[in-house]
């Protein structure tokens, strides 16, 4: 479903030039469970950034099943998000004053999917990740783990086929994490295509394929034996 | 979408309930101050407007000019020169006269004063006031009809529908009964004519007893010109001085100072009569123009702080905007959303700032003497503009700032975007400009009302208090029972003294001679004239500086007394008068002797204080006092009480009049009240101003609230390192109240030079004036710097008492 091939990514800063990201080739097929792993600064958020279209890339190729994104228009990306994405954060990144179910609900709003039919996948996903009961709440009345399950339902109540999720279990304790990798793997099960960065060997091997990166390299890529 | 952007504006106005509200009335209050000074501006220069064809009719001014005197514009004109204008020039469509008198009218019992206007007979069809009733053609074809206005009819009959009906008019105590022929609208405010409850045609008698239908050097009324156009009337104005020169050469009553004649058209007069002698005074087109510029300033300073506010507001939303394009939102949906949202924010600002103009301009009439009216089908395009306008500018710079964010950064960092170190020195200058403006304005307006206070409490050389003056007593045909009145008068109860007098507190016309004295280098000046009663000095409690006044035992003190073959009389001038003769004192000036009129001799008997019966904005004029112990033309009647309220008094004197005079109608007012004329303009503007100026320091409160909840919020992070290396509240407090009250302390420092010039400028055209304290500036400065630190405090000590560990949550 993706393919990657000759991606860098160089960041220039007044005389200093970064390369985030160094030939990159790499293909992830529908279905897929892909955990990223490396040292800090290696680039993986850069590459998930890439991978999610809210980053481009300096120079090479990012194919997405037939289509080539490195060409398309950013309004073309937008919808290209809107439909096929969804992308959970280390910090939440929930609006603090839309209650749960609104922000939830703004994984759709830029869908045109009539209200009663967003106001049904919204309480299913909430359902999912168990946090309907927190419908009416701020996030800052939810603890860390109920936000990070906030935003998980968010990323999937679109349905999409891709979703991104950058050190979704950074900020949280084992229990909430080991839940937030539960609903992940369930995700995955029913089909979705996962790419996740994570610091957690444990959480790592919970997906079925390892990519361990270097200085902005794909290092080894390895399936985990199930 | 829609529903969205609205449930998201909500949200964000319901958790930032305070911000979302300074921000929506201040821009209210702005819009509000700029509606309502349009609508002063658009009145005062509408004057006439609503007479039909006002542009083209002009009136025709005199402006005299004596030697050593500055030249003196008048409103009125000769009548004499109507005819030959004419005739001379076949530009003028046509041309009318009028000269209003206040009369008595009776219908029955009623009886009262009322402005009648005599006029040549084609008037309604030259100025064609709006008729409710009756023929305009027909309305003055008889000598004997009369055109009234609605409400003197309601006065007199009861009802509008008077058509027919009959009214008694005493002239110069001869009756003379009006058929009513036409009932008039009742004449607007926003007009130049002098008020008229009555039109009726001038009558032989009268033109004989008028002086200015024969004479070119007296003027009594208005005469009013009829165009074809601008250019018509352009040509006849420059050829006007040789009109002059050629038809009043050597014609009777050639004017002894210089005559000009000019035209104004109508539809200008109310600017132009500024320093005009006019029967409505003008408004300085400048103080127009600066009401529409603090209008606009008072609208765009409104703006700017809005459109800052809800700038700052989505620098801190810059999040928000980032996962919304992760999300998938396009930069157009984004777009359409900051302006759906901004719109709507000043869509409510707008709706409560129309509501707030309702609410004020009432007030605003009542405070500044105007009679303004909102006119809907105006307002309403104009403040949807500046919705759209409003709204656009302050959606769009967001829109366009935040779509510029990539979302990778704003969203991968914790942080929040710094939006520009441009933006934040732009926001400091902003509320800089605004704070300059505030601080300067209210200078003025404290100087402003000071020096109001000041003209009405200043020493005007006589004493206002329990002063009355009854302006029915000069009418002509009583100066024979003159004295008779008075005595009556005298002894009303709590009365004290009665004198009577030529001229009075807010004379209608003051006549000038030019006098001269053996050994006196330079042109002769020009005195008032005042004629006066018996105790006239005693009444007034004017000060004698040196010699005597007036008394009976003196032979040459009353002109009664004195054959006019003598031409010698006693005479006491004015301190003014003293200085302006050259003598080096008043006990100088006294046994010495001046000419006056007709090579009379005046010997100065006294000298007295200076009397201030007319504007605190004219120097004094030298002037010289002659004693009459009998009636004589123009007199008012001054009477002094002590002891009884005011509105009692006036009654007592009326009953006392009415039963002498059963037939003339009482007219009187308090010296205070007569002179409140002079100050009242200026306690007005001090009024208006005072609104003003809070408004303004108020708005300028609101820009550096939202500059101060602006970098407080961004600053949360940086204050809760500071406290966790060990800032104590009251230093992180101590550094931002200062950084925030920086502007307003440079603002002072360019405010006063400011302040400075302008009140310098509008003191000097006070002949009284109270001094330019350097207190003035201090007592603004400073409360403005308060002002500043209470609207800042409270996010300063919210922001300082945070607890660090709150501060940095996430980071
Ligand atoms: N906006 C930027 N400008 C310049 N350099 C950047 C920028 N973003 C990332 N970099 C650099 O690119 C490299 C890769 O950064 P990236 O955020 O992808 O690392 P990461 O692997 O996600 O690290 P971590 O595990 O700490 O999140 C780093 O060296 C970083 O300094
Ligand atoms: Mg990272």
């Amino acid at each position: 479903m993706i393919f990657l091939s000759g991606l860098n990514r160089l960041y220039r800063s007044d005389d200093v030039e970064t390369t985030a990201l160094r030939s990159i080739d790499l293909q992830i097929d529908a279905g897929e469970f892909v955990a990223i792993m490396g040292p800090s600064g290696c680039g993986k958020s850069t590459l998930l950034n890439i991978l999610g279209t809210i980053d481009r890339p300096t120079s090479g190729q990012y194919r997405f099943g037939d289509t080539d994104l490195t060409t398309l228009p950013e309004a073309a990306l937008a919808i290209f998000r809107r439909n096929h994405l969804g992308y959970v954060f280390q910090s939440f990144n929930l609006i603090d004053d839309l209650t749960i179910e609104e922000n939830i609900e703004l994984g759709l709003v830029y869908r045109k999917i009539p209200r009663q039919a967003r106001r049904e996948k919204v309480a299913a996903s909430m359902d999912r990740v168990g946090i309907a009961h927190r419908a009416r709440h701020y996030p800052n009345q939810l603890s860390g783990g109920q936000q990070q399950r906030a935003a998980i339902a968010r990323a999937i109540v679109g349905n999409p086929q891709l979703i991104l999720a950058d050190e979704p279990t950074g900020n949280l304790d084992t229990e909430n994490g080991a839940q937030v990798m539960d609903i992940l793997a369930g995700l995955n099960a029913e089909g979705a295509t996962i790419v996740m960065v994570t610091h957690s060997p444990s959480h790592a091997d919970i997906a079925r394929r390892r990519i361990d990166m270097l200085d902005g390299r794909v290092v080894i890529s390895v399936r985990n034996a199930i | 979408m829609l529903s969205h952007t609205l449930v998201t504006l909500y949200r964000s106005l319901a958790r930032h309930r305070l911000f979302a509200a300074l921000n929506v009335l201040g821009l209210a209050a702005g819009i509000a101050v700029f509606l309502v000074l349009t609508l002063i501006v658009q009145y005062e220069s509408g004057f006439d407007r609503w007479l039909p064809d006002a542009s083209n009719i002009y009136r025709l001014d005199s402006t005299w000019t004596f030697p050593g005197n500055a030249p003196y514009e008048d409103a009125d004109s000769t009548f004499v020169a109507m005819q030959p204008l004419l005739a001379d020039y076949p530009q003028i469509r046509a041309a009318t006269r009028m000269m209003p008198r206040s009369r008595p009218v009776s219908v029955g019992a009623t009886i009262a004063s009322e402005s009648v206007a005599y006029v040549d007979p084609n008037f309604l069809n030259v100025v064609r006031l709006k008729l409710a009733e009756g023929d305009r053609d027909q309305a003055l074809s008889n000598p004997a009809s009369v055109a009234i206005t609605a409400t003197t009819a309601q006065k007199y009959f009861g009802t509008t529908k008077a058509l027919g009906r009959i009214l008694t008019i005493s002239e110069d105590g001869t009756k003379r009964s009006l058929t009513v022929t036409a009932i008039l609208q009742d004449l607007p405010h926003d007009t130049t004519l002098s008020p008229i409850n009555l039109i009726t045609r001038f009558t032989p008698s009268i033109e004989q007893a008028t002086r200015a239908f024969t004479n070119w050097g007296s003027a009594s009324g208005y005469t009013y010109l009829k165009f074809a156009n601008r250019t018509d009337a352009r040509s006849v104005q420059a050829d006007l001085p040789s009109f002059v020169a050629r038809r009043s050469a050597d014609a009777k009553g050639r004017p002894e100072g210089g005559l000009s004649l000019s035209l104004v058209a109508l539809t200008d007069a109310h600017f132009h009569d500024v320093a005009v002698d006019a029967p409505i005074p003008g408004v300085d087109r400048r103080v127009v123009f600066s009401l529409a510029a603090i209008g606009l300033l008072a609208l765009v300073m409104a703006a700017i702080n809005y459109v800052n506010l809800a700038t700052a507001r989505s620098d801190l939303r810059a999040r928000e905007v980032a996962l919304r394009k992760v999300m998938g939102a396009t930069r157009r949906m984004l777009l359409l959303h900051f302006l759906a949202e901004a719109m709507a924010m000043v869509a409510v600002a707008a709706l409560i700032g129309l509501a707030l103009t309702e609410l004020a301009v009432p007030v605003v009439n009542a405070l500044g003497g105007w009679a303004v009216r909102i006119n809907y089908a105006q307002i309403v395009p104009l403040v949807l503009i500046l919705v759209i306008l409003l709204g656009g500018v302050a959606g769009f710079y967001p829109a366009i700032l935040l779509a510029a964010y990539r979302p990778a950064v704003v969203l991968a960092s914790s942080r929040t975007p710094s939006g520009g170190r441009m933006g934040t020195r732009l926001r400091g200058l902003l509320v800089l400009i605004q704070f300059v403006g505030a601080i300067s304005f209210a200078i003025c307006t404290l100087v402003i009302d000071r020096q109001a206070a000041f003209l009405r409490a200043a020493d005007r050389g006589f004493n206002r208090d329990g002063l009355i003056i009854v302006e029915s007593l000069q009418a002509p045909e009583l100066v024979s029972r003159q004295n008779v009145i008075l005595d009556a008068f005298r002894r009303v109860p709590g009365v004290v003294a009665v004198t009577q007098s030529d001229r009075e507190p807010d004379s209608e016309d003051t006549s000038t001679t030019n006098v001269g004295r053996p050994g006196l280098i330079g042109p002769e000046p020009h005195f008032i004239h005042e004629t006066v009663g018996r105790d006239y000095f005693h009444t007034y409690g004017v000060r004698l500086l040196a010699g005597r006044l007036f008394d009976e035992a003196h032979r040459n003190d009353d002109l009664r007394g004195i054959s006019w073959d003598d031409r010698s009389f006693n005479t006491v001038i004015n301190e003014t008068g003293v200085e302006a003769l050259g003598f080096r004192s008043p006990e100088d000036a006294v046994g010495q002797t001046m000419t006056g009129d007709s090579h009379s001799r005046l010997t100065i008997i006294g000298v007295v204080a200076d009397v201030r019966f007319m504007s605190p904005r004219d120097p004094i004029a030298p002037q010289y006092y002659m004693y009459n112990s009998h009636g004589f033309a123009d007199a008012q009647a001054a009477i002094r009480s002590q002891g009884v309220a005011r509105a009692e008094m006036m009654q007592r004197l009326q009953t006392a009049w009415r039963t002498l005079l059963p037939d003339v109608p009482f007219v009187a007012d308090t010296a205070d009240g007569r002179l409140s004329e002079f100050y009242k303009p200026d306690e007005q503007r001090a009024r208006l101003f005072s609104a003003g100026a809070i408004l303004a320091v108020g708005i300028a409160c609101l820009g550096l609230y939202g500059l101060a909840s602006f970098s407080t919020t961004r600053r949360i992070k940086e204050i809760g390192i500071r406290k966790t290396l060990g800032a104590s509240t009251r230093d992180v407090l101590a550094l931002l109240i200062f950084q925030f009250v920086r502007p307003v302390l440079i603002a002072n420092l360019i405010a006063w030079p400011l302040a400075w010039g302008a009140m310098r400028g509008f003191l000097a055209g006070f002949d009284q004036r109270i001094p330019l304290s350097p207190l003035y500036f201090i007592a603004v400065g400073l409360g403005a710097l308060g002002l500043a630190i209470i609207t800042v405090l409270s996010q300063a000590v919210s922001v300082a008492r945070a607890e660090p560990s709150r501060a940095l949550r996430y980071e």
